[in-house]
Formats: structure tokens, sequence, C-alpha cells
């Protein structure tokens, strides 16, 4: 087990590198003109573009630059950003309404999706399998561009039970958008619930369980739930990554000052210190929730063993 | 045992979501007390040298009061100084009232003004407002043409104190606008705590300044810059200036319009200065009275490369001008959000006449057509403009107008940046028309003439020059009193008429809502809400 880790976590510095590289140079690449997109559709003076040139090194060549980022980085300096706030300060500025939102979200799709796919599954066939098929179909269909306005306007305007935005980051005003958010993974979590426990439930270790003479709410709850779990968190863990970069239409419908609201705004006024430094952190999310998904994987199922 | 520790997982994050719903502590009251919010997007900075978008401007707006203001008629009037007086147009006396104060007590005094404009002229500060100060003496010596190099002078020698309350300001050469321009954010002045050591040269700001910015405006901040969050700030109490009407002001700050727009419905903020196109449709029907509109600075226009020998006829650039139905644009595109062009300077100016473009701008799509045959104008034609900005669909709607009132092949050519746009320009290169827009420094007339069509402008992409323009354009800088300025102005504004470097399509317009809370509410010329006019309602 400490084997596998040590030899897992030296994957994750070169995964790590390579990301950053691939990011670094896709920025790079752009080749756009980060300090005119700084100002706008104004004039740059000559003097004042030197400066902001040599300030943040861009007359270097590629490697020599994406050297010093690396190196900085590993300092745990993540840069300035092109408005001349420090990369750190807007990460953990962002970092913690993410976080709340995605936890909210992920609460939601387990609380519904994997509730309701379990009734689903016992019940296969009956009215309650059908209507929630129904269901989670309209919810996946309707888009978040549509779904996260509507939401908005129905909760928070006509009927106003929910502050219409979550400009101050507290947590009830994150409700309605983490709902919102949830929502969209509900459905393929409820399909992939059912499916997977439908399978089980025909499995000949559950006749024998049943045989044996286990009270049915034993067999269910302990012997299918466990066997069923693991394509479920495999789900959760890539779903619980994806939330964390941010859930770019929810935070800006509901102004969330998250991290996909930042990673939105640096794209648009091409702030690369910005980008990479956010992307690097959700890179870093993304390895360690993938290990924790691989680590899980073998509490669940004791066939599983990581040398 | 397994199974125990399984359920605990389970049982953790529904013991969460319940924790969640538990604490409903609702969310912001903005408007007790007095307090009114209004709505910004992130500013770049907040200091007087940095800031130049409308967000942040607003906010210095609170914290700052300007030497001078602008009038109904939009002309300057003293605020903080006590007189701007010239006899030459080049060397100015400003007097400023004495009492004034800081924020943090400190007096407001000359050396705060000359402190303040000699750190935003410094070059290596690359302060985006430094080249407002280019017209005073000494700007060059501290903006030398290679920038790897450290200027050798540190301040503007155009600047000298004469006591504590008077300073004098050397422009390089007369500019009879120069106290027009004294409204705008780079002027403000800065306290001494502002500096890490104020007797220093060149002068270095403390690092958290923008942070908490002290000025000497009718507000102060209330804490700190919360950072995509929100600016609060409230009255000052030893202000001497004219008293705002509300005890503060909070300004939420939202990354799109629309989440802002969807605040205000909720009757959670007061004002939204910029009311988002789409919803624009339905805005009578939210706000009703509540949403207004008012001239802005803006200018938008088509231009043409007059290097280009298919668009050097000034009769091929009018018969282009006669097939564009402005008005039919500014209703199906923008929602009347804007309003149709038929002057080369903004109504918001002093000296600004209504259709001075003349029959030029006229709708005449029959006349136009004969007379771009005659003169021989290009079979095929088409329209560059930068993909980010949201031109697609005017620049397509302008093309499908020609096409049929021209009977020309035209078609819009997106560049993917704007930056991309001016490079092809400069470079000389087959770009056809192409869209430009203008906003205004300071509000006088020289702004929308000087730098976008005089032959060595700062903005002239288009290669236009006529000298008897020039020289109108300088005698009015040098003229001894306004009037006689704006006169010469407007000549030369006629010589544009005739011209035509460019087709005026589009002045702005601020389109915004207020809350039932507030009443009052009026926009600036610099796209501010008014703080000292807003009111509780």
């Amino acid at each position: 087990m400490f084997r596998y880790l040590v030899r897992r976590l030296l994957q994750m510095i070169l995964v790590f590198v390579a990301t950053t590289f691939i990011v670094y140079s896709l920025m790079y690449a752009t080749g756009g003109d980060p300090i005119q997109a700084l100002a706008g559709e104004r004039p740059v003076s000559p003097t004042q573009r030197a400066q902001l040139i040599r300030e943040y090194g861009l007359d270097q060549p590629f490697l020599v630059r994406y050297w010093n980022y690396l190196s900085g980085l590993l300092q745990g300096d993540f840069g300035k950003s092109l408005t001349g706030r420090e990369v750190s300060d807007i990460i953990a500025q962002a970092l913690p309404p993410t976080i709340q939102l995605a936890a909210i979200a992920i609460v939601t799709t387990i609380a519904l999706g994997v509730t309701v796919g379990i009734i689903a599954a016992i019940r296969r066939g009956g009215w309650f399998d059908n209507a929630t098929l129904v269901f989670t179909l309209i919810i996946i269909g309707i888009p978040i561009v549509v779904l996260a306005p509507l939401a908005q306007l129905i909760f928070t305007i006509k009927i106003p039970i929910f502050p219409t935005t979550a400009t101050s980051g507290d947590l009830y005003a994150l409700l309605l958008p983490g709902i919102i958010l949830g929502a969209l993974s509900v459905a393929t979590a409820m399909r992939l619930t059912r499916a997977s426990f439908t399978e089980n439930q025909r499995s000949d270790y559950v006749r024998t369980a049943r045989s044996k003479g286990l009270s049915k709410r034993r067999v269910v709850g302990v012997h299918v739930l466990r066997n069923s779990l693991i394509p479920i968190i495999t789900f959760l863990g890539i779903e619980l990554g994806a939330l964390m970069a941010g859930a770019i239409v929810t935070e800006g419908v509901f102004n969330v000052p998250g991290v996909g609201f930042n990673l939105f705004r640096a794209l648009r006024t091409e702030d690369a210190p910005l980008v990479v430094g956010l992307v690097s952190v959700l890179v870093i999310i993304f390895l360690v929730a993938n290990l924790i998904v691989d680590l899980l994987y073998a509490v669940l199922d004791p066939r599983i063993r990581y040398e | 045992m397994h199974v125990r520790r399984l359920a605990a997982w389970v049982a953790l994050p529904l013991s969460a979501s319940l924790a969640l719903s538990a604490c409903g502590t609702g969310g912001d009251t903005g408007s007790s007390d007095g307090v009114v919010s209004i709505g910004i997007a992130e500013p770049q900075h907040l200091l007087p040298g940095n800031t130049h978008e409308t967000s942040g401007a607003q906010v210095m707006a609170a914290l700052y009061t300007p030497l001078i203001e602008y009038d109904e008629n939009n002309k300057p009037y003293e605020v903080a100084a006590e007189s701007v007086s010239t006899t030459d147009n080049k060397t100015w006396t400003i007097k400023l009232k004495s009492g004034w104060t800081f924020h943090n007590g400190e007096p407001v005094n000359a050396d705060s003004f000359i402190n303040s404009w000699n750190f935003t002229a410094y070059g290596p500060n690359k302060q985006d407002n430094g080249y407002f100060l280019t017209r005073v003496e000494g700007y060059a010596d501290l903006n030398p043409t290679d920038a790897n190099v450290t200027p050798t002078a540190k301040t503007l020698t155009g600047l000298k104190k004469v006591d504590d309350t008077t300073f004098t300001v050397t422009l390089s050469e007369p500019f009879s606008e120069f106290k027009t321009m004294l409204g705008y954010t780079a002027f403000y002045p800065l306290p001494k705590a502002a500096f890490q050591d104020p007797a220093a040269t060149p002068l270095v700001l403390k690092p958290d300044f923008e942070q908490a910015p002290i000025g000497n405006g009718p507000f102060k901040i209330k804490g700190v810059w919360q950072h995509d969050q929100r600016i609060e700030v409230e009255r000052y109490a030893d202000y001497k200036g004219t008293q705002p009407k509300i005890g503060g002001v909070n300004f939420p700050i939202y990354q799109n319009t629309q989440a802002e727009y969807a605040d205000l419905l909720a009757n959670n903020l007061d004002v939204v200065k910029t009311i988002p196109t789409e919803s624009l449709s339905t805005v009578q029907g939210d706000l009703g009275e509540r949403f207004q509109q008012s001239p802005a600075s803006s200018f938008q226009f088509l231009a043409f490369p007059t290097f280009d020998p298919r668009f050097s006829k000034p009769e091929v650039r009018k018969a282009i001008s006669q097939a564009i139905d402005r008005e039919e644009i500014v209703k199906a595109v923008f929602q009347n959000s804007q309003k149709a062009a038929y002057s080369f300077v903004s109504p918001v100016v002093a000296g600004y006449r209504d259709k001075t473009c003349g029959a030029a701008c006229e709708f005449k799509p029959a006349e136009a057509k004969t007379a771009y045959e005659a003169a021989g104008g290009p079979k095929d034609i088409n329209i560059t403009y930068n993909a980010d900005g949201g031109h697609k669909q005017w620049v397509d709607a302008t093309c499908n107008q020609l096409k049929a009132n021209l009977g020309v092949n035209c078609v819009g050519t997106p560049e993917a940046k704007f930056a991309d746009l001016l490079q092809k320009v400069e470079d000389k290169q087959q770009v056809g028309m192409f869209r430009l827009g203008w906003i205004m420094d300071y509000p006088s007339m020289e702004n929308y003439l000087g730098p976008l069509y005089s032959t060595t402008g700062s903005s002239n992409y288009y290669g236009y020059s006529n000298p008897q323009f020039d020289t109108l354009v300088k005698e009015g800088s040098a003229a001894a009193t306004q009037d006689e300025a704006i006169k010469k102005y407007q000549q030369a504004e006629d010589i544009l008429a005739r011209d035509l470097p460019v087709l005026p399509l589009r002045f702005g317009q601020n389109n915004f809502g207020h809350s039932t809370k507030v009443k009052n509410v009026t926009i600036d010329l610099f796209q501010r809400v008014d703080l000292t006019k807003i009111e509780m309602a």
C-alpha cells in the first residue's frame, strides 16, 4: 500500500509538470497581446508597454519563461496577474466559494441521484422507476445556460426564497446554485446506480445471501450497495474534479466569486499568469481526487489490492 | 466493520447538508440607513494614475473630489479648486480652496496634486493615465523613447508650487482646453500617506495603498477593497464640499451584467449602470419609469483607409454613407440602446451641434446608387471588425444594406482581436472599411477631433490629412476663451463633413435602471452615477 502511494505520488509529479507545460505553451501559442487586451481599445504608450514587457518577462524565449514559472511555482510563488495582484491571493480567495459550491452539488447528486437510483433498481419497472426516468431525461435535456437563469428567475425573483446572487459567498446564497449544478449530474448518477444495482441484484452472492435467510434490508444495504458503488465512486470522483474547475456558467449567473468566475475573466483578458496559476491548482485537485478514488476501490472491494 | 465505515461516509455528507440548510442568514441588505448599492465590475486599479475603466472610476468618484466638475452645459466649474486661471493658455495658475482635508486628516495642498501628477507621469511607474500629462512641460524627460533607459528627470518641470494652496502648471504649448481636462481621474490628488517617503524622488507608492485608498472626496472607504465581492464607502464627516444626501455606498462586484440586472429585479441592488442588451426588450415592463437613458461619450464609426485608391474619392465615401440606414440598425440590432449619429462630436461636449454631417449622413438609397456608380466605386467591399467585441451583427446588417442599396458585394471580415485589426491597418494591408470606436478622455470637442483626424493624431489610422483642418484645431487649442475655441473646432468639424474620412454611425447611450428605494439617479459624462445627487426615495 505504502509503495503504491509513493509510486502514485511520483507519477503525479510527472503529470503535473507535463500538464502545466501544455497549458503554458497553449497560452503562449495563442500569441495575443496581453498588454493591449488589458487596456481594451485604448492606446498603450511605448514606454508603458516596454515596462510591462520587462516586468512580466514577455521578451524572453518560451523555455526560459516556462522554467522561471516552474521554479517559482516550486517555491510557492504563482507570480503576479496582469492587473498586479498576486495570483496566489486570487486563488486563495476563489477556492473557498468554489469548494462550497462543489460540495453542495456533490451532496445533491448523492442524496438525489444515488438514493433515487437505488429505489428505482429495487422497484424496477414500477411507476417510480418510469417517472424518474422521464424526469431525469428532462433535466438532462435542459442545458445549464437555460436551467440556471430559469431557476434564478423562479426561486429568487418571482418567489424570493433564495438570494439572487452569491456575491458575498455565504453558504445560504450558494445553496441554489449548488443544487442547480448538482441537478445536472443527478440524472447520470441515478442511471449509473440503477444499472449497477440491478446487475448486482442478479448475481450469485446475492442469491446465496438470500437463501441463507438474511433480511432483505441487509442484503440490499450491505451486499448489493457496497458492490454497486465502484462505478458511482469513479463517476463522482471525476465529477468533483470537474466541479472544482469551476462551473463557469453557474458561477456567472449567480455571480459566485469562485474559480470559474476568475478563469473566465482571465481568459477574456488574456491574463496568462492567472490562467496558468488557476489551471495548475486544478490539475493538483484532479490528481488528488483521482488518487482518492483509486484508494476507495480497495476499501469497497477487498479483492482489489495495491502493491 | 467495513460496513460501519461506509455508513459513516454516507452519513457525513448528509449531516453536512442539514447543517447547510440550517444556516439561512439571508443575503445582503444593502440599502438600509441611507446606504445605496451600485453594481460595478471588478476594478483593475483604484489609483488616480491607473484607473481608467468605468467601474474603478465610479469608486474613485466617491473617494476623491476633482479640481473641477461639469455643469449642465458640460462646461467646467471649480470644486476642489478656488480658481483655475491663465493669461496665455500656457501657464495655468491653480488655487485650491483652503481647509480641505484627506480622510486621514492630512490637509489637501499644492503638494498633494504635484506629488500625484509626478507619480502618474513618471514612465517607470507605468500608469495607464500617464498620457493625460503629455502636455505638461517635462513629460518627455520622464518618458524616454527607449523604455529600458531609466529617465534622468524624476519630476515634471512644468509643475511649480507657489504657496501651500497655489501651484502653477506650465504646458509645453498653449492649450485652451486644459481646464476641461482637470475633471478626470488622472488629476486627483494623493495624500503624503500614499507614498513610502513623500520627500523622495522618484516617489514610491505604498504597496497596500490601493487596497484602501485615502482620498479628499465626500466618502471614505470602509474597511478594504474586497476583491471580486464588494467595496464599501461611508460619508466623510469633515468633507468641505457639497454634502451628499446618502450615508454611504455599497459597490457589489459583478462578473456579468445579467446577474447584476437579476439583482436589480429582485430589488437587492439599487442602481445598474448598464442594462444588458438581452434585457432591453423587456426592460420597460420590468422597470417602467425606473429605466432611463442619457447620452454617453462613446462614438462608433466606420473608417476608410483613405490611402486605398478604392476609397480615396470623397464621393464614393459619401455614397456609401447615404446607403446606410442608421436608424434601422439602431432599432433592429441595438434595441435603441445606442443612438444614430449624424455628427462627428458627441452630444456630451460643449459645442455639439446636431446633424453636422448634413446630407452626407442622410439615408438616400436611390441618390447614393447613382452617385456611387458615377464615381466608380468598387464592386466588392468588405468591413473589417474585431470579433471579440460583439460587432458581427451590426457589421453584417450594414453590409446587407450596402448590398441592397448600392448593388455591391459586401462581406464582414472578422479579426480575432482589436490589436490585430489595428496592426493590419498600420501595415496598410487590404482591410477595406473598418470599424472603430472612440471614448473621450476629457469633455471637449478637441478630444473628438485632434487625436482622430489631425495629420499626426495618435489615433488617426486612416491616413487622413488636411492642413486646413490641422490649422483650425491648432488655432482652437490656442484660442483665448473657450467660446472662441469652440468656434474654431466647429469649423474643423465642418471640414470633416465634406471630406468624410470616417462615417459617423452611432453615439453611445447610458441605459440604466434603479430600484424603488432610490431616486434622482443621474449618470455623468464619464458614465458614473452622480453620488452628490442620488437620494433615498
